[in-house]
């Protein structure tokens, strides 16, 4: 059965690249420009992965995290920002994140990730 | 020593003068050049030519008393061999000539060879008359007229010649006020410039050095020293000197209490010493055989009762100093010690100045640095909103150049691709280095053996196929250090890839870690062409680098990272010879 990724930047050309490339590799990709569209996505379809941008305008990466892990504490998650350190720098990732991505990303290694978590 | 003169025996009456009115005019035309311009040697020799001719001599000789009083030595010469004649000297009492300095008293020999005073000379000779050059009331040398005729000269000739020497003795005279003033005016002429430099540089060592120069020239000897008491008072140190050699001046130090001369000197007295090398009261008198001095003197740098030092006149030939280089020594002395005095108050003056600028500009520093801090933390905050606004495009660009690598497999185009992401990771190192220095830096420090964590770094590091070769030399006995590792490691790195980057060549680059003084300390030594001494002060600032391809951040950051740990980096550099990085760590304490 095909694996759902929920691909969540503010910016189109970024949303583009992962929607290709993730589809290439097999899964099925949606994708969100808020952290509001993103909430309301995750609540209208069964997705089985989030990458998620931290940085966006109307809330940032960390309030969407917390309210997803409000209702699902299952839902593997990647990280992806520009970024770097952050992953040291706050213990709020702690059990909560499966992954960090930082950009500009490499692609080989974004599948490889991905199909590291989804395929367990 | 030369006869007082007594006055008047055998002095012919003008009467018998006035019957020889070519005698006359050869007095008139004499006094008429004493007015002119001549100097005093062209006079003189006008006077023997004159002698010569009005008295039918065949020569005529002046002969001046030395400054020892004892030796008169050819001094003006007509009719004979002048270079002969100047090697001439006769004692006072000896020979005719002698015998009139001695007496001073006029004589004239119709035959010499009847006469057992007479000193043979020149051979030929057969009468001469002689008179004394009189000043004041010394004799200061001798007149004399020879011919090979015997009665040449009779009691008119003599009176004519005792009229020469008047005449001689006031151009020996004038030149001699002349020579005095003239002294006196290069005395003033020097202090004046001494003081003059004093004023425009209010430089103490220029002062000190001009001092040491003038005082040669005004005194006409080799070499000068000015030696102060230091603040002990207990010892004299060369403070300027003028062509005294290196060795000389480095030839030791005596205590005041062992030195008799500087004790003389500070008590307020001159002291003369005719040979160094053999005198007791000199202490180097090797030294001073081997750089050619002979004779001392010495006087106090004095003002009022406070005595700063002590000034040194060598000569280069044994010789004593007259009554009047010892007045001249001790007014020059006196003068400088005022100046060298005002040159010490301005000196004073001039480092509590000093201290005052650095004070000032110790405020300014720490002024500029709290700037660079709220710089560096607006820096940090724009750094990482350029760095999202670059990296999420470079995201797009690297991300979709990868799938169109990708989708060129085989063709041109896939070499584009290539080249489009290298240059993007490129572009994202720099900003990471921005984003690196820009951070505030929180380090978690731990006790760390340098040494290991000098091992992992090297692990990082790629030398392979670049001709570099690596040596280690590290401490057996090495102190731990406090440092957050990870930090450090970035630190060593950047400054080891810069040694690397520097030896595109290839190289040794040389790692040594040591202890010191409650430091740790890394050596990082490359072989490479070394820094320009006009960059050496900037490496450490962000965004400096003379690499074609660098972001300058790399040492700004390596010097921040080791800042933060209250440790420095040292650079050594000569250009062309590579450069040496120090980093001091403080000693880990438990």
């Amino acid at each position: 059965m095909i694996k759902h990724i929920l691909v969540v930047d503010d910016e189109k050309d970024i949303r583009m690249l992962f929607k290709d490339e993730l589809v290439d590799a097999g899964y099925g990709v949606l994708l969100a420009e808020s952290g509001k569209e993103a909430l309301e996505k995750l609540r209208e379809h069964k997705i089985d992965l989030l990458i998620l941008d931290l940085r966006m305008p109307d809330m940032d990466g960390i309030e969407v995290l917390q309210q997803v892990r409000e209702s699902d504490k299952e839902l593997p998650i990647i990280v992806c920002t520009a970024v770097r350190g952050l992953k040291d720098d706050y213990s709020i990732w702690e059990g909560n994140v499966s992954a960090f991505i930082t950009k500009p990303l490499d692609l080989d290694e974004l599948r490889k990730k991905v199909d590291e978590i989804l395929a367990k | 020593m030369a006869g007082r003169v007594k006055q008047g025996k055998g002095a012919p009456k003008m009467a018998e003068l006035s019957q020889h009115p070519k005698k006359w005019r050869v007095l008139h035309k004499i006094s008429l050049a004493m007015n002119s311009c001549l100097s005093s040697r062209e006079l003189l020799q006008l006077l023997v030519r004159e002698a010569v001719n009005l008295l039918k001599a065949d020569s005529s000789v002046i002969f001046l008393l030395g400054e020892d009083g004892k030796t008169l030595e050819a001094n003006v010469v007509a009719g004979r061999d002048k270079k002969a004649m100047k090697r001439v000297s006769v004692q006072v009492g000896d020979g005719i000539i002698g015998w009139v300095a001695k007496t001073g008293r006029p004589q004239f020999i119709p035959d010499v060879t009847k006469d057992n005073r007479y000193l043979l000379v020149v051979e030929g000779i057969r009468s001469e008359a002689t008179v004394p050059l009189i000043a004041g009331d010394r004799v200061i040398g001798v007149l004399n007229v020879e011919s090979r005729k015997t009665k040449a000269f009779d009691k008119i000739d003599l009176e004519l010649l005792t009229m020469f020497a008047s005449q001689a003795a006031r151009v020996l005279e004038n030149a001699r006020v002349y020579e005095d003033t003239n002294r006196r005016y290069r005395q003033i002429q020097a202090l004046y410039e001494v003081q003059q430099t004093m004023v425009e540089t209010l430089d103490f060592e220029r002062v000190l050095s001009l001092i040491a120069e003038k005082v040669v020239e005004v005194m006409e000897v080799k070499a000068s020293s000015i030696r102060l008491l230091d603040p002990d008072g207990e010892e004299l140190v060369i403070a300027a000197s003028h062509n005294l050699s290196r060795r000389y001046l480095h030839k030791g130090r005596v205590k005041l209490k062992e030195s008799f001369i500087d004790q003389e000197a500070l008590k307020g007295n001159l002291v003369s010493i005719i040979e160094v090398a053999d005198d007791e009261r000199f202490v180097f008198r090797e030294e001073a055989r081997a750089e050619g001095v002979h004779s001392l003197l010495c006087a106090p740098l004095r003002v009022e009762n406070e005595a700063m030092g002590v000034i040194r006149v060598y000569t280069d030939m044994r010789r004593s100093f007259s009554d009047d280089e010892q007045k001249l020594l001790s007014t020059f002395a006196g003068q400088a010690a005022l100046i060298i005095k005002n040159a010490k108050l301005y000196k004073e003056w001039g480092e509590r100045g000093f201290q005052l600028t650095r004070s000032q500009s110790k405020l300014k520093e720490v002024r500029e640095a709290l700037i660079k801090k709220e710089k560096l933390a607006a820096l940090g905050q724009m750094a990482a909103r350029v760095a999202h606004e670059i990296r999420n495009p470079l995201t797009s660009i690297r991300g979709f150049s990868q799938r169109l690598f990708r989708k060129m497999e085989g063709r041109e185009g896939q070499r584009y691709a290539e080249i489009i992401i290298g240059e993007v990771d490129r572009l994202n190192r720099v900003i990471s280095d921005i984003l690196d220095f820009a951070r505030p830096l929180q380090p978690e420090l731990k006790m760390t053996d340098m040494n290991e964590l000098m091992r992992e770094v090297l692990d990082l590091v790629e030398i392979e196929g670049s001709h570099i070769t690596l040596k280690k030399k590290f401490s057996t006995n090495l102190p731990m250090a406090m440092v957050d590792r990870q930090h450090i490691k970035q630190a060593l790195l950047n400054l080891i890839h810069n040694g690397i980057e520097a030896m595109a060549e290839g190289g040794d680059l040389l790692i040594g870690t040591e202890s010191a003084n409650g430091a740790v300390l890394v050596r990082i030594t490359d072989s490479g062409p070394g820094i320009a001494k006009e960059v050496r002060g900037r490496i450490f600032e962000p965004f400096f680098t003379t690499k074609a391809r660098g972001t300058g951040l790399g040492l700004a950051l390596a010097n921040k990272i080791i800042e933060s740990h209250n440790g420095k980096i040292e650079v050594e550099s000569k250009q062309g010879r590579g450069a040496t990085f120090t980093i001091l760590l403080p000693e880990g304490r438990e």
